[in-house]
């Protein structure tokens, strides 16, 4: 029994140590903010889900709001944003938000640093409100890159 | 009995040959965009952080130069640009050392040259700002053969939709590659090695 419970709480550790959370099915990882260079800062993270959901929204303490935004490609070849009402997700599908697609865009963010854990409430239509930490990095390191 | 010794002569002297061509750079190793023919710099003023007029051919003669348009409210693309540059020229001091990293605002209704100044200082101190007028802008833009930026929406929140690749110039002043987004890191730290080889 006392091993059964040390498996319990290393598994609840690991979850937390991971970054990432899960409301009712959905499980987010890879949360990552870039740090802010100006008055808004860029959030990602990649979602999947045993249920289907739409996330309408979200809230962090260290900005005055969060907005899911698109950076869309022109026909003149020029990248701009579009606000989103909304992002679904559905079983068996992978929601990812990344550089240069979709993204939560904190406005009038905090000057948080690279390393800092941020708390960041996504709203689910059905779920509800689901809490994540998301780590800051650096702008450079958002994109995933791997070049040793 | 001198034919063994020209006949290594002849190899000396071929292996010497190999050895200064092989380590010229070439466009032929450039991973970005590769822009042929290759084009000359535009040329436009336009007013530094401090306030003073950058004339940008004369500013960047001679040197690896990588210009972009951007604007501060741009959460997404601009930043990760510049921290890419920023982060490869820390690996490659001696490149970055005769570098000029040239960010031109499009929005010079929101961000001032303090802001401007702030900004680039979360990348590397030594980028240069630029602002300027809307039309000197546009201006600057139209010569450097980029889509002029649109601004989208009303009130403060209005966003911009900008040119979103860095051109690169060598040091011979002319623009060999572009890097649209999504360079990654490993195409930066070739490229701008190579592009600093070219015509230096």
């Amino acid at each position: 029994m006392r091993s059964l419970l040390w498996l319990v709480w290393l598994a609840a550790l690991t979850a937390t140590a991971c970054g990432g959370g899960s409301g009712g099915g959905i499980d987010v990882s890879d949360v990552r903010v870039a740090e802010p260079t100006g008055p808004n800062a860029a959030l990602y993270f990649t979602a999947t889900s045993d249920v289907e959901d739409r996330l309408i929204g979200a809230e962090t303490a260290v900005a005055s709001s969060a907005q899911i935004h698109q950076t869309v490609v022109g026909d003149d070849g020029t990248m701009g944003m579009r606000p989103v009402d909304s992002l679904d997700v559905a079983p068996g599908e992978r929601l990812v938000l990344e550089p240069g697609g979709l993204h939560l865009m904190l406005i009038d963010a905090e000057r948080v640093e690279v390393g800092d854990d941020v708390e960041v409430t996504l709203i689910w239509e059905s779920t509800g409100r689901q809490t994540v930490m998301a780590e800051v990095v650096s702008p450079g390191e958002t994109m995933g890159h791997t070049d040793g | 009995m001198f034919a063994i010794p020209r006949t290594l002569m002849g190899i000396l002297a071929g292996c010497l040959i190999l050895a200064a061509c092989g380590g010229a750079a070439s466009t032929e190793d450039l991973q970005g965009v590769v822009i042929d023919p290759p084009q000359p710099k535009p040329e436009f003023t336009l007013t530094d952080t401090s306030g003073n007029p950058y004339d940008f051919v004369a500013e960047t003669e001679g040197k690896l130069t990588l210009l972009y348009f951007g604007y501060l409210n741009c959460p997404d693309i601009c930043p990760v640009h510049l921290a890419q540059i920023a982060e490869t020229f820390d690996r490659i001091p001696d490149v970055a050392r005769d570098a000029e990293v040239v960010f031109v605002s499009v929005d010079p209704e929101r961000d001032s040259p303090d802001e401007i100044r702030a900004f680039l200082d979360n990348f590397d101190e030594r980028f240069v700002g630029l602002t300027g007028t809307l039309e000197e802008l546009e201006a600057a833009q139209v010569a450097a053969g980029v889509p002029t930026a649109v601004f989208v929406g009303e009130g403060d929140d209005y966003t911009v939709n900008h040119a979103a690749q860095v051109i690169a110039f060598a040091p011979d002043g002319l623009s060999h590659s572009v890097y649209p987004f999504g360079v990654r890191q490993t195409q930066w730290n070739n490229d701008l090695q190579v592009l600093a080889e070219l015509g230096s």
